[in-house]
């Protein structure tokens, strides 16, 4: 792949993005026309509805969806790279799982806000030292870190069904649909610390492509070429899990984004993560604000959890996917 | 000076040792072979050079430095470590796998310069494997796989080859053609290199000195001629041998004896 | 082979046992079982607990010392089974039909109420179980009572009445009610309209953008807590285009005030809301 072509893919990727972004601005659950988004974009002191709508609500909400979009589709990345598994996803070792059982158990005691996203982020780290604490055991081999991330979901939706089997009908209800995931923006300051804390990391990450190659042809070539092998996977870990883990919390579980976004940015520029870590994010990005945008309209003024849209888009992609392309393509 | 000495050393898993006391030197230049039956320790003994597996006892010594005291990076500066080849869950193109082998010159937020552009050329026109730099690495057939991934060892600038054994699951004609490949590479680079390797006559072929590994430990070391007598390796490897001479090269020979041909022959 | 004949004589008794002591007409049930809490409340309120053999899990205070017979999603029904009744009471929106037809097929009576939806069935149904637990009068009487107060604040709010009324059942993701639901007879009941009162389905999820432009003169959450630092009212505040918001008319109401079928929950309910909505009424 050569510079300019890489360029290439990064300014399409890029307007890609502004259009997407522009596109969630103007379009929402209210129609509002496109000269009062522009004239409340131009004057943020102004008052009035369609200035309300814009920047306590279109605005978070696109901050939400390149953030966690960009989060889960950069974790389904360096997941199967360091698991060497393409089927690997930010939901594999578990941390979803965790996320969910926090998720229940606050809506159970009555807890919501703020309380309720830390309980949820908590939970997702708590899969994720468990999941730790079992593969360091076994030198964090890849089968011992994707056997006791299964596991550990299941215990965990095990727990989850022992609460709804417990609770109140109303609070297994809210719990269903918190678990499928959307990113209306109920907390702007929650937003604002999620992308905060996501974005940052997910820069940081970028100039680790390299390893990410060299850890995708297995621990032992990596430590040939130099690379200190199961320091990095632990480090791609845990960084990745606390990015899924913030995501997973402010927004529930958006299924698919993190498995079929590499996938496919990896299909059209290969495997180089120098170049697909990044792009990935771009893409990720691009398909939750376009996903979003669809939840919102499609049965206006009802809206559809975006879970729900990632999941059946990303599935019927995927099929496509797979039927069209040649066995070597598919890894 | 060796290159490379090992001194004493014990090593294995799961509090298993495999390999036991071993000492030897490696000479600069030399071309060394590591023979011995399954289970001898050969991969045992490689996966500690490589620094994979920790000593239990001993040290090893590259340039006379512990290698335990050497950064992973500086480290893969110096030694091309070869193993079998695992299979690779994504296709990355020929050009990309070799120019990974420029990794370890270079910090992480540094790009690839024209240096490391001119060197990757130079290997794959050295081991003439241009015609399919676009290609993706797991398209490939076993013989241009062994020679990509020779390539990407080589773009590495090694002083010390370590090798397990690179003609598996080849074709004879390509067996020869990757050790000629090596032994040209070890001439024109300068390199040491040692290789593992299962067929004895490979082993004489192309190899100065060899070491014979048996239960995890050294049963014999030194010149082929020396090491591959019919005496040691009957013993080693529990098998009737001929063994003559090379009518091309003058080296020892090893021929293979069939069970039954030793058995009396019945008048029947 | 003696063990084994045994065991058969064993399932073979056990399949004539039964059925169940069954109830025909004109014979009081003597054991009764709630399936659900606002049955187990009625059941109270006819005076008839002495009768209640058991009850779900989640039930008022008054009826813990009742045994339990599980839970409204996870029923044991061995106990139900165990506890011999004459009658299980079960309703139609909160028990499994699954549930009710494995308690029919046992051979037990079960009789199932519909979902109150409006006041009005709401009183009906309990009317039934009256007739059922043999306290018809009684029951009349609480529900002419209860109808007659409901009427009385109704008449005294007419001049008032007209707010436009955003009702909501949880925050994230955003969900309300349709007019379709037991909830919405306080709206209707309160001379009010709710704002999605016509979609489609009963707990349909709407977009807060979309509450934003129906500028609600009202916000009525419903919530079981309200600890100010995570109040889902929050949600609201800053939103100074909305009605409700600038006149200060978010509020926040416990589930248990206006979740329970029964028709004096109701009034509870109902009073409840009176005084939210139109302060110094009552």
């Amino acid at each position: 792949m050569n510079r300019n072509k890489v360029f290439l893919i990064f300014i399409i990727l890029g307007l890609g993005l502004l259009a997407a972004v522009f596109l969630a601005l103007i379009t929402g659950g209210a129609t509002i026309s496109l000269s009062m988004v522009i004239d409340a974009l131009i004057h943020p002191q102004k008052a009035g509805i369609a200035h309300t709508i814009l920047w306590r609500l279109r605005i978070p909400r696109a901050i939400m969806g390149i953030t966690v979009g960009a989060g889960l589709a950069g974790c389904g990345v360096i997941f199967q790279a360091i698991l060497r598994n393409p089927l690997a996803e930010p939901y594999t070792l578990g941390v979803s799982g965790g996320g969910a059982l926090g998720a229940a158990i606050s809506i159970c005691l009555g807890i919501s806000g703020f309380p309720m996203v830390g309980m949820c982020f908590a939970g997702c780290c708590s899969s994720m030292i468990l999941v730790y604490g079992i593969s360091s055991i076994k030198n964090f081999s890849n089968t011992v870190l994707i056997l006791s991330g299964v596991i550990l979901s299941f215990l965990f939706s095990s727990t989850v069904m022992l609460i709804f089997a417990l609770a109140r009908t109303r609070d297994v209800h809210n719990t269903i649909m918190w678990l499928m995931g959307n990113l209306s923006p109920i907390n702007t300051t929650l937003i604002n610390i999620t992308a905060l804390i996501v974005v940052p990391l997910l820069v940081i990450l970028i100039p680790f492509g390299r390893d990410l190659n060299l850890l995708s042809l297995g621990e032992e070539k990596a430590l040939h070429l130099g690379l200190d092998a199961q320091k990095a996977k632990v480090f791609f870990f845990i960084i990745a899990s606390i990015i899924t883990g913030a995501c997973v919390a402010v927004s529930g579980i958006i299924s698919f984004v993190g498995l079929i976004i590499p996938h496919f940015v990896r299909r059209a520029i290969g495997p180089n993560h120098q170049v697909l870590l990044p792009a990935s994010m771009l893409a990720g990005a691009i398909f939750l604000l376009l996903c979003d945008i669809f939840a919102q309209v499609i049965i206006r003024p009802l809206e559809l959890p975006v879970g729900v849209i990632t999941g059946i888009a990303g599935a019927l992609f995927f099929i496509g996917f797979l039927i069209n392309s040649k066995d070597w393509e598919i890894m | 000076m060796a290159i490379l000495k090992i001194e004493n050393l014990t090593t294995g898993y799961d509090k298993v040792p495999i390999i036991k006391d071993i000492r030897l030197e490696v000479p600069y230049g030399s071309f060394l072979g590591i023979i011995g039956p399954n289970g001898a320790g050969k991969s045992t003994l490689f996966k500690a050079v490589a620094k994979v597996l920790p000593p239990w006892q001993g040290k090893i010594l590259y340039k006379g430095k512990d290698i335990k005291f050497i950064p992973q990076q500086e480290f893969a500066k110096e030694i091309s470590i070869l193993s079998q080849f695992q299979l690779m869950p994504f296709s990355f193109t020929v050009e990309e796998f070799i120019l990974m082998g420029r990794y370890p010159h270079k910090s992480r937020l540094e790009a690839l310069g024209p240096n490391d552009y001119k060197i990757f050329e130079d290997v794959i026109d050295l081991l003439n494997i241009s015609r399919y730099r676009k290609k993706k690495v797991s398209s490939l057939s076993g013989g241009e796989m062994q020679r990509v991934v020779l390539a990407q060892g080589i773009a590495q600038e090694p002083d010390l080859l370590l090798l397990d054994e690179p003609t598996s699951h080849l074709d004879i004609g390509h067996q020869i053609k990757i050790l000629d490949l090596i032994k040209y590479l070890r001439e024109d680079k300068h390199l040491t290199v040692i290789v593992i390797l299962h067929d004895l006559n490979l082993a004489s072929a192309y190899c100065d000195t060899v070491v014979l590994l048996k239960d995890g430990e050294i049963f014999k070391s030194g010149t082929i001629h020396d090491v591959l007598t019919y005496k040691n390796i009957e013993y080693v490897y529990d098998t009737a041998v001929v063994v003559g001479k090379d009518p091309v090269l003058s080296r020892p020979h090893i021929f293979l004896v069939p069970g039954d041909a030793l058995k009396p022959k019945d008048a029947a | 082979m003696q063990i084994l004949k045994k065991i058969c004589c064993f399932f073979i008794l056990l399949f004539f046992i039964g059925p169940y002591p069954c109830l025909s007409e004109g014979i009081l049930p003597q054991r009764i079982i709630s399936l659900a809490p606002s049955i187990t409340r009625e059941v109270y309120a006819l005076g008839s607990d002495a009768l209640l053999v058991g009850v779900t899990y989640y039930r008022p205070k008054y009826a813990l010392s009742k045994e339990i017979v599980g839970t409204l999603t996870e029923l044991n029904i061995e106990k139900i089974v165990m506890l011999k009744p004459t009658l299980v009471l079960a309703s139609k929106g909160c028990n499994k039909e699954k549930d009710v037809y494995k308690l029919k097929s046992l051979g037990m009576h079960v009789k199932v109420f519909d979902e109150g939806k409006t006041f009005e069935g709401l009183c009906n149904s309990f009317i039934e179980l009256g007739v059922l637990l043999g306290k018809e009068q009684r029951a009349k009487k609480l529900v002419d009572n209860v109808v007659k107060q409901v009427n009385l604040i109704q008449n005294s709010i007419k001049s008032r009445a007209g707010k436009r009324i955003f009702w909501q059942v949880s925050s994230n993701p955003i969900i309300t009610i349709n007019n379709n639901t037991f909830a919405s007879e306080f709206i209707r009941l309160a001379g009010c309209t709710n704002i999605f009162g016509n979609m489609p389905n009963r707990y349909p999820h709407v977009n807060i953008e979309e509450v934003i432009s129906r500028n609600p003169d009202v916000i009525v959450i419903v919530a079981d807590m309200d600890d100010s630092s995570s109040s889902p009212a929050n949600l609201w505040r800053g939103f100074a285009h909305i009605e409700a918001v600038k006149k200060a008319s978010v509020f926040i109401i416990h589930p248990d005030n206006v979740c329970q079928p029964t028709p004096l929950m109701f009034l509870e309910g109902y009073k409840t809301i009176i005084n939210l909505l139109y302060p110094g009424v009552i």
